[in-house]
């Protein structure tokens, strides 16, 4: 199978000089984690400190690189560290599948940081524990992986079966928080049902529940279950005085916003006046746009809100328990998911049953598919082994493996040595090539049927990148594609063609550049929907509204004056700025097309491992291979523009927080100093705090965009290094032969 | 969103309070102004990306506040800026005198290799000057920094002075990473602004 033996050769490159890491196969050699943390380290030696790790922490390991792609690079954790421990061979599916997010990431660098998501930056040191921050591994778990892995199993259903829904989680669906799986949009606000998208969230007040992250602000329009229906009546009722006395711990919106514990809830929350008052006030058009806007539309928006006070007032928020609510479009999303369950479940009856029988065929399967010296009948076989893998993943049959078994697996190991050892001459050579892109851009350029260099990458054939840069035009996957698909994979040559042709699946990955300049950024997506046209009117005129009726309906009039220069100021500064309701249309977007790719992916992976089980038809299956990293690609495409919608909504709603913030806070400061209360000063602490936090988190947003920057320049220089070395080493001996096989005869 | 730059400059602008530091910044960034005034709390940035001698430059422009009830926050802000703006307003001796405390604030705070520059703002009130320009291009040289007599509200030289200081800093970088090529000359580039004094 072209496909994954070309993503094998790329992780076994990655690894190459990693102690104790040797990638002959996409299952075991994956499941003590190192290889994960090895190709994390190659990339960002940073994150993670690869000599300090022990191979046989396999529960660490795993958490440790899972953890840190997640939360560092925005690469969903699709495996679960407990399943590695307790699969004696991981699902190969999955772990290709995971490799291949790796592999888009690191290949297709985003200036922003990444395919999948936007490693978050701003986050302050006070913020709320992420749930998905790595927590402390009991030691327990390590010393005693059986334990662990009776766990798991006992926990059967936790790998395979949604959290929330309890029905089986397909792997496209996979979203694990916390070391939990749920279907992605199973992954819902407790308050008001909105996916929760990374960063958007904080954990809700009931242990396992997560919530928006601007909850206490925005009560729940759409939902009239929600305790909050009442509180948007409330609020709106309530002038903007109410600001400050958000601030006295009497109000009675913190609880209606949310069922909490009125101790624990209400004083927290009382820290973040600002917010809380944008939802009181957002019927008379507050300076919140984003969380207004996506009140009044119940739209995407809200999640995208994430309002950063909360991490402003550092100290304050950590213990926020999350309040209120804010609605996103629960219609579509939720009977997408519906829907998406209903068919998961149909697909999952009979799934589970056969996932029961094959176990002794597994090893017997990975042995000829990793074996196989043909090219072309590798492929075949090496899916093939993902499908016996994946029963054993799905039943999370530990330690039911027999001894023959795994002799066969000593002696299938011994051959995929040998291969390998033969791959390394031609194909590693070939691939590494392949790998420095850079530096075989700059020499093979007219090889490369597509601009060379890279691209930001997009999915295929629809226009998601609005905002991309002019990067476009560098497209390393194209090139690089070119020669894997000729050195790995069956006749097919031309690598430029996007036909699910046997060939590799990274030509497939190519970017496509031509929908990219057509589309503006208003139409990027062809509005599916009347939800974004729906969406626009109102929010305008609440935008246009917000900067200065907030403040200028404070108590105090002249200050009310000085906001409305300051807002005009900032509206009129922000030339760049998106509109909320286009960012709201545009997550509304991707959530249909992701829902859309998930259904797909479904009956993908249904096929793929049918096709493992069946031992089907060699070309048949590595077109679905294709298929399938094709598909997944374009998952990781979208979630990423999604992450960077968030992102550039945050800034927008950091900007838009900090005059009425300041407005608020200029207030407090002209009073007199002899009449200001004790409650005066501590506000005026407080507001000064968040103000300077919002600064600073801007600032952090800015400064990660600018790391991720220099780190694209510095890997560039690498790989420029690594190029010249490769060179000259090639220079003596396989010069000839593999050079020019790699870029000789390109088209 | 997307890499749209060659360099992040921080750069920073302090001065008395009532200077015209946010005017600067607005003129600056957002070709804007507006004669109200309004005091600056506490710390605030903008961001422009210009185009210096064919490098994109980012200038993420910190914006502090004069008043001495901020100042802890802001000098927090020092040892993160390449550049620092010292703003003076022409006609106000006292901010003038005070710039001596802004360079030791300077001194205490910032980086050690940070660049300095200059400035005497409000330089279209030509009737109420009480800072004769001839002293503030004394006390630059003095200093060994740039010197420019702007106006935000007119519009006088504060395109060309945030050009001069990115560049300044953008020498400094080049002459960092390769001693031998010295391709960037500061000087000659620098006296192109024409129309602006400078020193």
């Amino acid at each position: 199978m072209a496909a994954v033996k070309a993503l094998q050769q790329w992780c076994r490159l990655q690894c190459e000089g990693y102690r104790g890491v040797e990638v002959t196969n996409m299952t075991t050699s994956f499941r003590d984690g190192l290889a994960f943390c090895a190709i994390l380290h190659r990339h960002r030696p940073d994150l993670i400190h690869f000599d300090s790790l022990r191979k046989e922490n396999i529960y660490e390991n795993n958490h440790l690189a899972f953890h840190v792609a997640e939360d560092q690079l925005g690469i969903p954790a699709l495996l679960d560290a407990e399943d590695m421990v307790a699969l004696k061979v991981p699902d190969r599916l999955s772990i290709l599948t995971y490799v291949s997010q790796y592999y888009n990431y690191f290949h297709g660098r985003s200036p922003i940081g990444g395919m999948a998501g936007i490693k978050r930056p701003a986050e302050s040191p006070g913020d709320p524990p992420s749930t998905k921050k790595n927590q402390p591994v009991p030691a327990n778990v390590v010393t005693v992986p059986s334990q662990r892995a009776a766990q798991s199993n006992r926990g059967g259903t936790m790998s395979s079966s949604c959290n929330a829904c309890k029905t089986h989680v397909h792997l496209v669906q996979r979203h694990l928080v916390d070391g939990k799986l749920y279907h992605r949009n199973c992954f819902k606000c407790s308050e008001c049902s909105t996916i929760l998208l990374p960063g958007t969230y904080k954990p809700g007040i009931k242990p396992g529940t997560f919530i928006c992250t601007t909850h206490q602000n925005i009560p729940n329009v759409r939902n009239p279950a929600s305790p909050n229906q009442n509180t948007s009546t409330l609020s709106s009722n309530q002038n903007p005085k109410s600001k400050l006395e958000d601030l006295v711990p009497k109000s009675d919106q913190k609880i209606r916003s949310s069922p909490v514990p009125a101790g624990g809830s209400s004083k927290p929350d009382r820290q973040t006046p600002p917010t809380s008052t944008t939802n009181n006030n957002n019927a008379t058009a507050k300076p919140f746009t984003i969380s207004a806007l996506s009140q009044r539309t119940a739209e995407p928006t809200s999640r995208v809100t994430t309002p950063r006070n909360q991490q402003t007032t550092i100290t304050s928020s950590t213990n926020k328990p999350p309040a209120g609510t804010s609605s996103f479009q629960p219609q579509t999303s939720s009977s997408v998911a519906l829907k998406n369950q209903q068919a998961r479940q149909r697909f999952f009856q009979p799934e589970t049953g056969t996932s029961t029988s094959g176990t002794s065929s597994r090893s017997g399967v990975l042995a000829s598919v990793q074996v196989d010296p043909s090219p072309a009948q590798r492929s075949v076989g090496v899916s093939a082994a993902g499908g016996g893998d994946r029963k054993g993943r799905v039943l999370l049959k530990v330690g039911q493996w027999g001894k023959e078994e795994k002799e066969e697996k000593e002696r299938a190991k011994q051959v995929i040595i040998k291969k390998v050892l033969e791959d390394k001459m031609s194909g590693a050579a070939a691939l590494k090539h392949a790998e420095k892109r850079p530096g075989a851009e700059l020499k093979d350029t007219e090889k490369s049927p597509a601009p060379s260099g890279r691209v930001q990458m997009r999915p295929v054939g629809a226009c998601l990148q609005p905002t991309s840069s002019p990067r476009a035009n560098r497209s390393p996957a194209a090139f690089t594609s070119n020669k894997e698909s000729r050195d790995y994979s069956s006749p097919s040559t031309n690598s430029a063609e996007r036909e699910p042709v046997p060939s590799d699946w990274r030509s497939l990955l190519k970017p496509v550049t031509k929908d990219q300049k057509s589309c503006g950024s208003r139409d990027r997506l062809e509005p599916q929907s009347s939800g974004p046209e729906a969406l626009k009117a109102p929010p305008t005129s609440a935008r246009g509204t917000t900067g200065g009726s907030a403040p200028a309906g404070g108590a105090n009039r002249s200050a009310g004056v000085k906001d409305d220069v300051t807002t005009t100021k900032l509206a009129k500064g922000n030339p760049d700025r998106v509109p909320a309701e286009d960012i709201d249309a545009e997550l509304q977007q991707i959530e249909e097309r992701l829902d859309q790719l998930e259904k797909e992916g479904v009956e993908l992976e249904k096929k793929l491992r049918a096709c493992e089980e069946n031992r089907e038809d060699d070309l048949l299956q590595n077109e679905l291979m294709v298929q399938w990293f094709h598909l997944i690609r374009n998952k990781q495409v979208y979630m990423r523009r999604e992450s960077e919608l968030v992102y550039i909504a945050k800034t927008q709603d950091l900007e838009e927080q900090q005059p009425s913030v300041e407005a608020e806070l200029r207030r407090l400061l002209e009073k007199p100093e002899h009449l200001k209360t004790a409650f005066d000063r501590k506000k005026e602490e407080e507001l000064m705090n968040r103000l300077v936090g919002i600064v600073n988190d801007r600032n952090a947003i800015l400064e990660g965009l600018d790391e991720d920057r220099l780190r694209e320049e510095e890997e560039d220089e690498q790989l420029m290094k690594m190029m010249e070395s490769l060179e000259t080493k090639k220079d003596k001996d396989k010069k000839k032969t593999v050079k020019s096989k790699l870029f000789g005869r390109t088209t | 969103m997307a890499k749209k730059y060659d360099f992040l400059f921080k750069l920073l602008l302090i001065g008395d309070s009532g200077v015209g530091k946010t005017c600067l910044i607005i003129r600056f960034a957002e070709d804007n102004f507006n004669s109200t005034y309004i005091s600056t709390i506490g710390i605030d940035f903008k961001v422009k990306t210009i185009d210096v001698d064919g490098k994109k430059v980012k200038l993420q422009i910190w914006d502090t506040a004069g008043q001495e009830r901020f100042k802890t926050i802001t000098t927090a802000y020092y040892r993160g800026a390449m550049g620092i703006i010292l703003v003076y307003d022409i006609t106000d001796e006292k901010s003038f005198e005070n710039i001596q405390n802004w360079m030791k604030s300077i001194k205490e705070n910032a980086s050690a290799g940070v660049s300095r520059m200059l400035l005497g703002n409000k330089c279209d009130i030509e009737t109420k000057r009480k800072v004769p320009k001839e002293v503030g291009v004394k006390l630059a040289k003095d200093h060994g920094i740039s010197f420019f007599e702007t106006s935000a509200k007119s519009s006088i030289c504060v395109e060309e002075s945030f050009f001069l200081l990115a560049r300044d800093i953008l020498f400094k970088i080049n002459k960092k990473q390769s001693p031998t090529a010295r391709e960037e000359k500061l000087t000659p580039t620098d006296k192109k602004s024409s129309k602006c004094a400078l020193i």
